[in-house]
């Protein structure tokens, strides 16, 4: 009877140690081990286990906080920088993230409008690492997305029929259209703009980017994602029938 | 509302000096589990730097369903995959070297005061550790959530996504080895 008493204690010391048995088996073991000088000693062993264990641990290094500091008010800083560019971008209309095409010609970027420009590469500048404080911020300008918009995103008179909200989610997307709702409640959907090279397509929750799988976000005029190892932000070019997503920052998580 | 809800509340709204309290809260938890996983203390270093960065990005979201203290072990779980992974894929050090001159097993405290004691007790910090890495990932990963985050049966298992029956046998076979192995080296 005692030799099956020990296996039971033996098999509960542990979690007995770390105060996780119930009441009653507690009390069970605890009044085993003042009888049994053998599982009494398993038991001292098992603690002092425990104490070199716990013993090893060391204070974390005094730089530790203040580098995470340094960090978060550098992050800050972007944010306020973001939230300025968004401000300024608040009634450009953001309709579909259809195709994502890597393209070398410069002359893409200019075809946004000139206040904008100015304003997204201020915001490249800020994701540099001198302005950041963070080696793990760089910019990188040569990926854009181009955007087709379908005809429903124009009103009759064949101007753009303001998106005057941002986009609320991206309900379902293919490599052959997408579909968007916005604040406003409405839907629109965008077809793919042609001879495309690297689309980023949507499945519910995650993106797809460069057969890469991401979680994205959009927060005013700017579509983030992210992998969870990088997060890859894009800023909102509107120019006429065209919306480009022009790459102002990423991230190494 | 307790002090730590208070304080997680302040550093939502932006508040700096709650948010740096909330790390000295969790810091030594937090870099002593990264130090048993990177064994490097520079790594350690850089992990603990990643999970606090991630959990300022993060504290907006936070909503209290669970604990801070089991957000914070979460967080710590996954930069530690992802550093393991990046490493892995660098090839540039391996669980069991490291020769990078910060080694963990370096005994760097002053041992002035008593050095027969302190070496002692090093040489038996040494063991444990050595101990530690020797067990399968599983357990020691278990043991660690256990060990420095403090964290009941029922919120690693949470954490791990395993049942708390697992959590049991897992920090009970992980302590029996470590006994075992620190007994070969009459460290008990």
């Amino acid at each position: 009877m005692e030799n099956r008493d020990c296996e039971k204690v033996l098999e509960l010391l542990s979690a007995y140690i770390d105060g996780e048995l119930s009441e009653s088996d507690a009390e069970f073991v605890r009044a085993h081990l003042e009888i049994c000088p053998d599982c009494k000693k398993v038991y001292d062993e098992l603690k002092e286990t425990e104490n070199i264990f716990a013993a090893s641990s060391e204070d974390a290094p005094l730089e530790l906080s203040a580098a995470v500091m340094t960090r978060v008010r550098a992050e800050k800083a972007i944010s306020a920088k973001r939230r300025k560019f968004t401000r300024i971008f608040g009634g450009i209309a953001v309709a579909a993230v259809i195709s994502l095409t890597v393209l070398a010609s410069p002359a893409i970027l200019l075809i946004a409008s000139g206040g904008a420009k100015a304003e997204c590469d201020d915001m490249a500048v800020n994701f540099a690492p001198s302005a950041s404080g963070s080696d793990n911020f760089y910019s990188d300008q040569r990926a854009e997305t181009e955007i087709a918009l379908d005809d429903r995103l124009y009103d009759e008179n064949g101007k753009y029929d303001g998106f005057k909200d941002v986009i609320e989610s991206i309900e379902e997307s293919n490599t052959e259209q997408s579909s968007f709702i916005l604040t406003d409640g409405k839907k629109y959907t965008a077809n793919l703009a042609d001879g495309t090279s690297t689309p980023i397509s949507f499945e519910g929750d995650i993106a797809i980017f460069d057969g890469e799988k991401y979680e994205y976000k959009i927060s005013g005029d700017v579509l983030y994602i992210s992998n969870g190892e990088r997060t890859i932000s894009f800023g909102i070019i509107e120019d006429g029938k065209k919306i480009y997503f022009k790459e102002i920052g990423k991230t190494n998580d | 509302m307790t002090g730590e809800e208070m304080l997680v509340k302040r550093a939502k709204s932006g508040d700096e000096q709650a948010f740096e309290e909330i790390i000295k809260l969790y810091e030594k938890a937090v870099y002593n589990s990264a130090l048993y996983i990177a064994k490097n203390r520079d790594d350690a270093l850089d992990i603990s730097q990643d999970v606090f960065l991630k959990l300022w990005r993060t504290l907006p979201s936070f909503r209290g369903d669970a604990s801070l203290k089991t957000w914070i072990a979460t967080l710590t779980r996954t930069c530690a995959i992802d550093y393991i992974r990046s490493r892995n894929q660098k090839q540039t050090s391996s669980l069991t070297d490291d020769d990078s001159g910060n080694e963990v097993d370096v005994a760097d405290e002053d041992i002035s005061s008593n050095p027969e004691k302190a070496f002692e007790r090093e040489e038996k910090i040494s063991a444990v550790r050595k101990a530690v890495a020797s067990l399968p990932e599983p357990i020691r990963e278990t043991l660690i959530l256990r060990e420095f985050h403090n964290l009941s049966y029922t919120e690693i298992a949470s954490i791990q996504k395993i049942s708390e029956g697992t959590v049991k046998s897992r920090i009970s076979r992980g302590r029996e080895q470590l006994k075992e192995i620190l007994k070969s080296g009459n460290f008990l």
